[in-house]
């Protein structure tokens, strides 16, 4: 493992040009005061020296800045933290911060530590309106709605711009399809294609042949303990034993990008290599390696509230440090309940010093949170909730039947659902995104019959199993506050919105003072 | 043509399994549509009822290990429990077996709770435990043994919190004990089960696809892929042990995991 104090490697020409400085770090760090906006809190401050000038919120690929420790970001709902363990970490020569392939991106484009390691689409528009359309962010390949759009274009980024989108081309039919299925159990045709990126060039629906379009936002690269741990031996929605690592043959937790296409964090970046930084040739070992370690360090969460101060404030346990203290893929019903970091605060007392608009917020996220547990509603006609497994369709339960893992609030099994984001007829329109029609040719969806329209097709992109059409992967749901728009096709603009489809979806009956309290929780979290 | 009468006499000989029964507990076996009671004692506490055609008695079928689908009809197999209270507005069926009808389409029914309080939620008793608990080895001396895992009509999906946990047990007993050879053997009933509301003959190919989905199941637990031999069979006895639910057709509808030492 690649610690902070390690030396550098230096990187051929062939695979990058890049020479890595050796570093000494805890020597220089960068920062040091709480700036307007951005503060650098230092845990690990002795020698550290400060430069003088804000750093911008914007980390541009190669720029060798290093990462603190802790390092704190405002937005519209109050400041979120990210934290290295064992940070500051030197980012200059670092795989993750460097530009390796000729779009001159990186991986920190897309995963910017402001945007909790995600993508805001207000970050989109401002590095839009900073560069003129020039930053790397903006590449033709995936940065645009289609490669083959005039670049320079406003309208031909509408989707990033607009909706926070990056465009995912899936080779169709899939290739190694779990269980070793050789052909699809559905057909795709193209109902809509607004931008050509679906267009018979690209993919021929009479042969069944080529690539696919879809639009997705990017998932954040922080907490990954979680998102990768394994509490169980067994996926019940697939009722299989979980798959095993390739390589180590450790059980996988499933949990990784939207469709699941790369079940490992080296896979991922391998793919996101080949296509977001449109390399030739794979990425290193050790670059691989040194990813893996800073994302298996990297936490982040929602530090501090607008409207109800410190997370941690009277005996609360909000913030990132939680994090990376507790132990990931512990169900919340068998230890720490899910977000009952924020207990404490549904007494009336609830910090003493704050006044009463603040206390009565945290009481609101406190009741945010026994909602989140406690509030049971009728799910219905939920592929990978009301079917395969025998829970029955409907059944009763509350958010935390799926978002169940405490700390962290994602599924502590593989969390591939349809919430029906992505699938007629509960999706909400989208008339910017492409439309498909998916036929089954064997046994009809267990939901939603032989037809499906979706915008996309989601999991059953990775698996070609008719019953997994518009199955998406559990979001995370920390550090919510910095990263809108939600959903995997950012359909839901901002967090009162989530609250908005899941009610429509599953007519639950929120009050209103219901919903600002999920509300209120979400941009606390 | 094998029949399931409305009452079926079954000797429950063995020992082990969940709520012994009496020689002369009566097996009720039938198919409908299912109808929701949409009761609220906290998660998943929701009632499923189904009437026996025959009989037009009502059955609280809402303790199978899979429940219902508001769409599809149910084939009910089960007994009816002596004593039990009747929080959902029928008999209660404990233990019990409940398959999705998929050809069967049905309308959608919700009843209101009507003061029925529903079936409040406890974890099953057959719950596998988590990767830290660690799995005890079998004692030496090893001698053959066979496991079965019991599958809904006509499904090759390994039922939650009851094949998943037959599973474990399974392979953590293969993988911690060495043997020579495992046998892998799933069953489809082509015999044509009729019951009060329908007669059933599962898909031939089921037996396969059962018997693959168990050997891959015997993979990914950590079971050498080079030991595992697969077959199919069709029509095999009933057996009573463990997961069976003491309900002879539904114990038909398995996969036997032979050990070889």
């Amino acid at each position: 493992m690649l610690t902070a104090a390690a030396g550098k490697k230096l990187k051929t020409a062939a695979s990058g040009g890049i020479l890595r400085k050796h570093s000494l770090m805890g020597a220089v760090i960068v920062g040091g005061a709480l700036l307007a906006g951005i503060g650098y809190a230092l845990e690990n401050g002795a020698g550290a020296q400060t430069s003088g000038e804000e750093p911008p919120r914007w980390w541009s690929p190669g720029e060798g800045r290093v990462f603190p420790r802790s390092l704190d970001y405002e937005n519209q709902h109050g400041q979120l933290r990210t934290l290295v363990t064992g940070g500051p970490m030197e980012t200059d020569g670092h795989a993750f911060f460097e530009p390796f392939g000729p779009d001159g991106r990186a991986c920190v484009t897309c995963h910017q530590p402001a945007d909790s390691m995600s993508l805001s689409v207000e970050t989109a528009r401002e590095r839009w309106r900073d560069t003129n359309g020039a930053d790397p962010l903006f590449a033709a390949f995936d940065g645009s709605n289609c490669p083959d759009l005039p670049q320079g274009e406003r309208a031909s980024h509408s989707l990033l711009l607009d909706h926070g989108l990056i465009r995912i081309e899936r080779a169709w039919p899939p290739k190694d399809m779990p269980g070793g299925a050789q052909k699809p159990e559905f057909t795709i045709e193209v109902v809509r294609d607004p931008y050509g990126c679906n267009s018979p060039k690209r993919f021929d629906a009479r042969r069944q042949e080529g690539a696919i379009s879809v639009y997705r936002r990017p998932r954040p690269v922080a907490n990954l303990k979680y998102l990768t741990a394994v509490g169980f031996p067994f996926d019940p929605k697939q009722g299989l034993p979980l798959p095993l690592h390739p390589e180590t043959g450790e059980r996988l937790s499933g949990n990784l990008m939207a469709d699941g296409r790369a079940i490992t964090l080296k896979a991922q970046m391998t793919e996101a290599s080949s296509t977001h930084l449109q390399m030739v040739e794979d990425m290193s070992a050790d670059d691989l390696e040194e990813i893996l370690d800073f994302e298996m360090r990297i936490y982040a969460a929602q530090q501090e509230s607008a409207a109800g101060g410190d997370l941690e404030a009277a005996g609360a346990m909000g913030g990132p440090k939680l994090l990376e203290d507790s132990t990931a893929g512990l169900l919340g019903g068998d230890t720490r309940p899910v977000w009952s970091e924020f207990q404490p605060w549904e007494s009336a007392a609830g910090g003493e010093g704050a006044d009463e608009k603040t206390l009565e917020f945290r009481r609101s996220v406190a009741r945010g949170a026994r909602l989140f547990r406690e509030k049971t509603f009728l799910i219905s006609d939920s592929s990978g909730i009301n079917s395969p497994i025998g829970f029955g369709n409907p059944v009763r339960n509350s958010c935390v039947f799926c978002h169940n893992m405490s700390a962290m609030g994602n599924d502590v099994a593989p969390g591939q659902v349809d919430l029906g984001t992505v699938n007629a007829p509960y999706a909400d329109p989208a008339p910017h995104l492409p439309l498909f029609r998916v036929t089954c040719t064997g046994e009809p969806h267990p939901h939603l019959g032989r037809q499906i329209l979706t915008y996309d097709p989601g999991f059953a992109l990775t698996t070609g199993r008719c019953a997994d059409v518009g199955k998406i992967t559990l979001q995370s749901m920390r550090g919510l506050a910095a990263r809108p728009p939600y959903f995997s096709n950012g359909s839901a603009a901002d967090l009162r919105e989530v609250i908005e489809f899941y009610e429509r979806r599953y007519n639950i009956g929120y009050t209103e003072q219901e919903k600002q309290d999920l509300v209120n929780l979400m941009s606390a979290l | 043509m094998k029949t399931a009468a409305a009452v079926i006499l079954f000797a429950a000989a063995s020992a082990g399994l969940s709520g012994a029964l009496a020689e002369t507990d009566e097996l009720k076996a039938f198919a409908a549509c299912p109808v929701y009671r949409d009761t609220d004692d906290g998660i998943k506490s929701g009632c499923w009822l189904a009437t026996d055609p025959d009989t037009g008695v009502v059955y609280d079928v809402s303790r199978a290990p899979t429940k219902p689908d508001w769409n599809f009809g149910v084939l009910v197999e089960g007994y009816v429990e002596e004593g039990a209270s009747d929080t959902c507005g029928g008999v209660v069926l404990n233990p019990m077996r409940l398959s999705l009808v998929k050809e069967r389409a049905c309308v959608r029914r919700v009843l209101p709770a009507e003061d029925y309080p529903g079936v409040k939620f406890r974890l099953p008793g057959r719950v596998v435990q988590p990767l830290n608990v660690p799995r005890k080895p079998p004692e030496p001396p090893h001698e053959d043994v066979t496991f079965n895992l019991f599958f809904d009509y006509n499904r090759d999906f390994l039922v939650y919190q009851l094949d998943d946990y037959l599973m474990d047990d399974a392979a953590n007993h293969i993988v911690l004990s060495s043997p020579k050879k495992v046998t892998v053997t799933g069953y489809a009933v082509r015999e044509a089960y009729e019951v009060p509301g329908g007669v059933f003959v599962e898909k031939e190919d089921i037996a396969k696809a059962r018997a693959e989905t168990v050997a891959e199941a015997l993979r990914r637990m950590g079971v050498a892929p080079e030991i595992i031999r697969i077959r199919i069979d069709f029509d095999p006895e009933p057996v009573t042990a463990e997961g069976s639910s003491a309900i002879p057709e539904a114990s038909r509808r398995r996969v036997d995991i032979f050990v070889d030492y």
